[in-house]
């Protein structure tokens, strides 16, 4: 069960992270032929700036779904010394449970959000797209991070190690020091 | 009593060790719910309008830029200029060292890797050529903060973004308070290692040195070089520095391959997650704050117990020292900026060299305990207990404050580039013209409806077609809402439904289009926060 739970996820982060690096490429695709455009050849991609905007907001939120399988998102660490260490087991359960549970909240809402949006019919400016297309990937990744902390809360062994900004930058250092060998 | 419960939920979020994003998001909730008139949907909005910002783009795009030419060989290049340009002179190798971390951070915007990258090839350098380890220590892990005051810097993008200054403005007035901080660390050097050996000034070596290191040195060139020369807006030098990092690392130094790209590309996604959901949900909680005034009644509060500018100034700093030491500079700047910088523009504080001051307090949060990020780095990359990092970097810290001081007094050091560019400052709260030229195109036909004059029983707003509101008289309070004393201000459109006017003196407005104009029709009216406005047709004029 674990095992199926673990892969399950880690499979979710494989393709978010796939689907995020995309976006980025792209953005940088648009942006770059966007600025010579209209710097040298004075003559822009209109809807370059407003695609751009919108795959952001796919990378970004992509990001954070894949920051929490890492458990690499900012938190405030000052109250933690504060519990004793036999304390930090349902701490930890009861602090996952309650990402989840505001994730979860958060995806209520965004899915009402996008049902009025298709309603509607609402298009995106400039770039002409339906609007759902572009805001669906709040509930989708609202939703992600809902089920994710929520299975971390109640498995031990799949929650991510907590990392802080110095660890982080310790782990690219490895990262990187592995690629070059 | 919704205070009380305000308060009492953020101490439970983070007794129970919640994330930054849940925190702000629960406090977005609570307000919207108990203190405004919305619904939780309106977060949902907030996200989407939120990221629909051109100036976003260039924190994807920086990002991207650090990660490609950090990925390289940059560090031991930039290494080498300095070292063979700095060996005469006392302490030159530490000198290299300190201007080596200036350059570096300046390109990869991350403090602690910096730290990692200088400070992995110059720690053992420094200890075998007889240098100190505490001083040695000390330098590095000071060296690797720079990056975040040296231009292009994302903290600087988010405190432009939250408090609706111009991005360009706030990278040139990072100049001088970084060539500052840098030249003090270059000072303490000399003189701690004024005993050291020198050497000696070898021109075959800094004639190879400079050919290999010199594409790495132009990236901070060419990026402040475009934006002071006004080539480029900030979110095109981000795309640039893209492009400079893409050539000089696979095409050039030949020493990242293309099957690199997608993990750099996933990795710049992944750190860019880290921090845009918090950013999100900071603008949602940031325009709730201003549109319900909370700014504004906490500049009141703040006037009757501070009465002058000197005394702000002692007392932000002292509070900034302090936040510093326990949280991240993003979190601060995402919280606190929006609520700081009007007060500082009250007691006549031109905001840009405000976000300086800010980012100089929290610069030095890296370097103090209990949770100073390059301290821990440090710790762990050259193997010695945090307490003696502590110690190490400690009269590092106190060469800060002083220039914490001489920048937070000397207003010149940061503004001078700005008001060369053409006293930009006078405008910083209005960062909508550099908006227009991000996008660099005209209204839309949807968003052409705005433009003409508006009138309401308060007053009257024009809005022409190049994207400018004037509102006349100034005004004031209508409907049992406030809008602040608005004579001129610039205004952004985002489609028919929400419409942003950011004044000359206080922070961005957005303002739901409850009644969003129709293309034709003599009574046309569109309705601003409770405030019915009716557009003027030209028999009336």
């Amino acid at each position: 069960m674990v095992n199926t739970i673990k892969t399950v996820l880690g499979g979710m982060a494989r393709v978010e992270k796939w689907i995020a690096g995309l976006c980025i490429a792209t953005i940088m695709v648009l942006m770059v032929l966007d600025v010579f455009g209209r710097n040298i050849l004075k003559d822009g991609i209109v809807w370059a700036q407003k695609l751009s905007l919108h795959l952001m907001l796919w990378a970004g939120l992509l990001g954070a779904s894949i920051t929490s399988s890492k458990g690499g998102h900012l938190r405030p660490e000052i109250a933690d010394k504060l519990w004793p260490k036999s304390f930090q087991p349902a701490l930890k359960a009861l602090e996952h449970f309650l990402i989840s549970a505001f994730c979860a909240t958060m995806a209520f809402f965004a899915v009402k959000y996008i049902l009025h949006s298709i309603e509607t019919a609402d298009k995106t400016p400039v770039t002409e797209l339906p609007m759902w297309l572009v805001q669906g990937i709040i509930p989708y990744t609202l939703g992600s991070m809902a089920i994710r902390h929520l299975m971390y809360s109640f498995v031990a062994e799949i929650r991510p190690k907590d990392l802080n900004e110095a660890e982080e930058a310790l782990a690219l250092e490895a990262e990187v020091a592995g690629k070059g060998e | 009593m919704v205070v009380i419960g305000l308060l009492s939920l953020i101490l439970l979020l983070i007794l129970f060790g919640q994330p930054l994003f849940v925190i702000i998001g629960a406090v977005t909730g609570y307000c919207f719910l108990f203190m405004g008139n919305g619904g939780l949907s309106n977060i949902i909005g907030d996200l989407y309008y939120g990221a629909d910002k051109e100036i976003l783009l260039a924190i994807p795009l920086f990002i991207l830029a650090g990660n490609l030419m950090t990925h390289g060989s940059i560090a031991r290049r930039l290494i080498e200029v300095g070292r063979t340009m700095t060996a005469p002179i006392p302490s030159g190798l530490a000198v290299a060292g300190v201007v080596s971390c200036g350059i570096f951070a300046a390109i990869s915007g991350s403090s602690p890797v910096t730290l990692i990258a200088i400070g992995g090839v110059m720690y053992p350098a420094l200890r075998q050529a007889g240098y100190n380890q505490n001083f040695s220590m000390g330098i590095l892990a000071a060296g690797g903060t720079l990056g975040i005051i040296i231009p292009p810097s994302i903290p600087m993008i988010i405190y432009a973004i939250m408090v609706g200054v111009s991005v360009i403005d706030l990278f040139l007035a990072g100049i001088g308070p970084g060539l500052l901080l840098l030249t003090a660390l270059v000072i303490y050097s000399v003189v701690r290692g004024w005993k050291m050996e020198r050497g000696k000034w070898v021109l075959a070596d800094i004639l190879r040195a400079f050919k290999n290191g010199t594409l790495a040195l132009m990236m901070p060139v060419i990026i402040l070089g475009g934006i002071y020369t006004g080539w480029f807006t900030a979110t095109e030098s981000a795309a640039v520095a893209v492009i400079y990092a893409v050539l000089v690392e696979v095409l050039i130094h030949r020493e990242l391959s293309l099957k690199k790209l997608p993990a750099i590309f996933s990795e710049s996604a992944e750190m860019l997650g880290t921090l845009f959901l918090i950013l999100l949900l900071a603008v949602s909680l940031n325009k709730f704050m201003t549109e319900e005034q909370v700014p504004q009644a906490l500049v009141e509060k703040m006037s009757s117990l501070i009465s002058n500018k000197v005394g702000f100034l002692i007392g932000v700093n002292i509070l900034l020292l302090i936040v510093g030491m326990f949280m991240d500079i993003m979190s601060a700047i995402l919280v606190l900026a929006p609520l700081l910088a009007p007060m500082a523009v009250h007691y006549g504080i031109n905001p840009i060299h405000f976000g300086i001051i800010m980012i100089v307090n929290l610069e030095i949060g890296y370097l103090t305990p209990p949770v100073g990020v390059n301290l821990f780095v440090a710790s762990s990359i050259f193997k010695v207990p945090l307490g003696q990092v502590v110690k190490a970097v400690f009269p590092i810290v106190l060469v800060f404050l002083v220039c914490l001081g001489i920048i937070t007094s000397v207003p010149e050091i940061a503004l001078f580039p700005v008001k060369n560019a053409g006293e930009k400052q006078k405008t910083s709260l209005s960062s909508a013209p550099a908006t227009k030229t991000e996008q660099g195109k005209q209204l839309t036909e949807e968003q052409q409806v705005f433009v003409g004059k508006w009138k309401s029983a308060s007053g009257t707003l024009e809005i022409t077609d190049d994207g400018v509101a004037r509102l006349a008289p100034p005004l004031g309070k209508s409907g049992g809402k406030f809008l602040p004393k608005l004579t001129e201000a610039t205004l952004e459109i985002q489609d028919a439904k929400v419409i942003t006017i950011k004044s000359a003196d206080g922070a961005p407005l957005t303002f739901k289009v409850a009644k969003a104009p129709k293309k034709s029709g003599a009574n046309t009216t569109m309705t601003l926060n409770k405030i019915v406005f009716t557009k003027v047709v030209e028999d009336e004029e």
